[in-house]
């Protein structure tokens, strides 16, 4: 299995970022990142530019934008199984980096990667489909 | 743990989530529920049914994401899965109380 590392919570944050954006539909999703676009920020960049995506968001959305990272966090500590506990950190950008250190210092997978792993893994070893995968 | 401590993950995790999205959202809230005077942040989890509706009201579509980041909170704060996240407060912290009475008994 692949040891986790920075390009793996990297791709884990942009996948929760996504979902997140999915739950407030298809237009709003692709208005946000061609907002963030062409304001230079592309889809593999929110982990990296995490405070940047919450000011345009805020600037974009009002106040309200900010949930969009705050469901960013709370989906991410639900990939990795670890707390969020947003009252930890006087900023959502600052908590971000306090998960991230926390991630890698513990050396934590995310439970999609899990899953594929043990798909791959079940579908080499026997020849066959496996039956909880798409 | 007992109804009461239950109730209090539910109001902290709800009342971070207003939090951090800035700290006169949560004002507004209470201030809303209270019908212009501030109820006190304890009395949260005594109107979740209106909750959901002051919510709708003042985010909108990003009212979906404020819940579900509160039930997310709650849940890891029970030790508990998730329930499936949908659009209602009232009926997700219901089906985490069913869950967390399940795995008590």
């Amino acid at each position: 299995m692949r040891t986790p590392n920075l390009s793996l919570v990297h791709e884990t944050v942009s996948l929760c970022f996504d979902r997140v954006l999915s739950t407030m539909g298809e237009i709003t999703k692709r208005m946000s990142y061609d907002f963030l676009a062409r304001r230079g920020i592309e889809k593999q960049d929110v982990s990296s530019r995490f405070g940047d995506v919450e000011r345009l968001l805020v600037e974009l959305y009002g106040q309200a934008g900010r949930s969009v990272m705050m469901g960013t966090l709370a989906r991410l500590c639900e990939e990795y199984s670890i707390p969020l506990n947003l009252g930890y950190s006087d900023s959502l950008s600052n908590r971000m980096s306090q998960l991230i250190e926390n991630i890698l210092m513990q050396k934590l997978v995310p439970k999609s990667f899990r899953k594929d792993v043990e798909t791959r893994m079940f579908e080499d070893k026997t020849g066959a489909s496996a039956g909880w995968s798409d | 743990m007992d109804k009461a401590e239950f109730d209090s993950i539910i109001q902290v995790s709800l009342s971070n989530s207003l939090r951090s999205l800035g700290e006169d959202c949560l004002s507004s809230v209470l201030s809303v529920l209270g019908s212009g005077r501030e109820l006190p942040v304890e009395s949260l989890t005594a109107h979740l049914g209106e909750i959901d509706v002051v919510l709708n009201e003042l985010f909108g579509k990003f009212s979906t994401i404020i819940k579900h980041v509160t039930i997310l909170q709650a849940s890891s704060a029970l030790k508990l899965d998730p329930p499936s996240l949908g659009g209602s407060l009232f009926w997700m912290v219901d089906e985490l109380r069913s869950t967390f009475w399940k795995a008590k008994s």
